[in-house]
């Protein structure tokens, strides 16, 4: 399960078991009229418990390629399957929800409700599997309660599972999101740029906590990453894309980010 | 770097759209002063056509009225309730002696009544309020371009909350009364009709505003529509509406004044008695009150309005 090399040989022979499939895959913009393509020809697989970081400039499709995962941006030609659901074409509704209640996502910055407590954002992660409407009133079930708490405590905010989130910092921001993303018990974590807005600090942090995380509950972990630096600390293997279309699917070692850093020039 | 479509396409976009950095928008500089001329346009022709139509006169004795006025105005008649005669002999043109009348006691009587129809236009932009929130929320909701609603509700929406609007509330005083007939019902519908489509709009653009980021956050759990309103949308929206509509009651309260002026209920039933019956002091004694009570729940309304965000 370790190092896949490149994804798209292995791929073919395992099919049914990769978390992430994609065979020449395109993806627009949500208005093409004014969009191009954002990712052109993508074919790789990635498969349960691996650690995939994404890497690339900014504007090379890192993150619409994680958008396209969990259908916030349509396949415009070729396969996705994601969590053996077909994403080609438009998802319906119900399986769409069902796929994103198995998939996690922390992204840069500031994706929490606000004005919300940290308890009630880490629940949010609960919504997909409890569609009630008790949860409109932002009422959870007792044993829905008791997790998000253990979630926060498990990141190290017990404590301000009270407090509002906008009068957190960053750094505690970012950590009651990936307690969010644990509280959704996902088979699939997706990450943004996690340490995008963090100094050295809570980036360091934030990224022991995300392996921590992902080595505790077997999960497969794609991350977009800008630092490349932190690519060996965070995956096992490193995706490069440029101008919507992969450049590099290789294993990480200790000269990866060197040579990443030739390969974007 | 090869010049790829992307590249090519982000610099052929930059001209129309935001640029990344540097330039932001195309340079207009005539904009702003053809913007000031058209406006000039407009105030002088407002200004020489009135005058050419004869209209912008001030009447035959401006000045003196102004005076006159002013004396009258001066002298409040709540001031009797301290200074009035208690024994004031009220006579017919032969001087035979009609009735004696307390002025301390008529006065206070009259204040009394003041102060009934104070809390009854209190009552009115109150009820009206709460009930133009009501109505502003489903239709609000619909008018937001990003909650998705389907597109001939959402222009429907649109439309309703338009001509609310753009009806003004006296306007729609004067209908109702002739409706629900004279009180504070007709009141309290006129007040919740006007600022219902106030609201609304308010509300529509509030969720629009909205910085979508965690908005989305919510959805890719995974979450139904409805949960992504409820947990997503809506504590980020509902200290703004709050805000909006104690604001507006704020308006409403300045409003049901004079909305007994055309018979629905409270201060104004009184402010065109004393005006019709030429009973300046007790009209002064009116204006008073109603600077004062709109002075002091401004002040409760905006203190409320700064802890809310």
């Amino acid at each position: 399960m370790s190092g896949m090399g490149t994804g798209t040989v292995m791929g073919l022979n395992m099919t049914t078991h990769a978390v992430i499939e994609a065979r020449g895959l395109h993806v627009r913009a949500a208005r093409p009229a004014q969009a191009p393509v954002l990712l052109r020809e993508l074919a790789f697989s990635v498969l349960p418990g691996e650690r995939v970081a994404l890497v690339g400039h900014n504007g090379a499709g890192k993150s619409s390629l994680l958008r396209a995962l969990t259908g916030f941006a349509p396949v415009h030609q070729g396969r996705l399957r994601v969590l053996d659901t077909e994403m080609s074409g438009v998802p319906d509704a119900l399986p769409l929800r069902l796929l994103r209640a198995r998939v996690a996502q922390v992204h840069q910055g500031l994706h929490l409700v606000g004005r919300l407590s940290a308890l009630d954002n880490v629940l949010i992660g609960g919504a997909g599997r409890h569609p009630s409407p008790w949860t409109w009133l932002r009422r959870w079930p007792a044993a829905e309660r008791t997790a998000a708490r253990e979630a926060l405590a498990w990141v190290g905010l017990g404590h301000a599972a009270a407090r509002r989130t906008d009068e957190l910092s960053g750094g505690e921001r970012q950590k009651v999101a990936l307690a969010r993303a644990l509280h959704q018990r996902p088979m699939l974590l997706l990450a943004d740029e996690p340490t995008a807005s963090l100094d050295a600090d809570a980036a360091d942090e934030v990224v022991a906590l995300l392996n921590r995380a992902v080595a505790e509950r077997a999960m497969t972990l794609v991350c977009v990453v800008h630092d490349l630096e932190l690519v060996p600390r965070l995956a096992q293997r490193a995706i490069a894309l440029r101008h919507g279309r992969v450049v590099a699917d290789m294993g990480v070692d200790a000269q990866t980010p060197a040579v990443l850093r030739g390969l974007l020039k | 770097m090869n010049a790829a479509d992307p590249a090519a396409t982000a610099t052929a976009l930059a001209g129309r759209a935001a640029a990344p950095g540097g330039q932001r928008k195309p340079a207009r500089p005539w904009a702003l002063p053809a913007l000031l001329l058209a406006c000039a346009l407009l105030v002088l022709a407002s200004l020489f056509t009135l005058a050419a139509e004869d209209e912008l006169g001030l009447g035959r004795k401006p000045w003196q009225n102004l005076q006159r006025t002013a004396a009258e105005l001066s002298e409040p008649s709540f001031l009797r309730l301290w200074f009035g005669n208690p024994r004031l002999e009220v006579r017919d043109g032969d001087g035979r002696l009609l009735r004696v009348e307390d002025q301390r006691e008529t006065e206070a009587r009259y204040l009394a009544g003041v102060g009934r129809a104070l809390w009854t236009t209190l009552r009115i932009a109150t009820l009206g309020t709460a009930l133009a929130a009501l109505l502003a929320l489903p239709l609000g909701l619909l008018a937001a371009r990003n909650l998705g609603a389907p597109r001939p509700l959402a222009w429907a929406a649109k439309g309703v909350l338009n001509a609310l609007r753009s009806v003004h509330t006296l306007v729609f005083g004067l209908l109702l009364v002739g409706i629900v007939g004279l009180g504070a019902t007709a009141g309290i519908l006129a007040v919740a009709l006007h600022s219902a489509g106030t609201l609304g709009k308010l509300l529509a653009e509030s969720i629009e505003t909205l910085d979508p980021a965690p908005v989305n956050a919510v959805r890719a759990t995974g979450a139904t529509g409805a949960q992504v309103f409820f947990l997503g949308v809506w504590p980020a929206v509902l200290p703004q509406f709050t805000s909006h509509t104690l604001y507006v009651w704020e308006f409403n309260l300045r409003d049901s004044t004079v909305l007994g002026l055309v018979g629905a209920g409270g201060l104004g039933l009184l402010l065109s008695e004393a005006m019709s019956l030429f009973q300046w002091g007790r009209l002064a004694t009116l204006l008073l009150a109603i600077v004062a009570m709109v002075t002091a729940l401004d002040a409760l309304s905006r203190a409320v309005r700064q802890r809310l965000v």
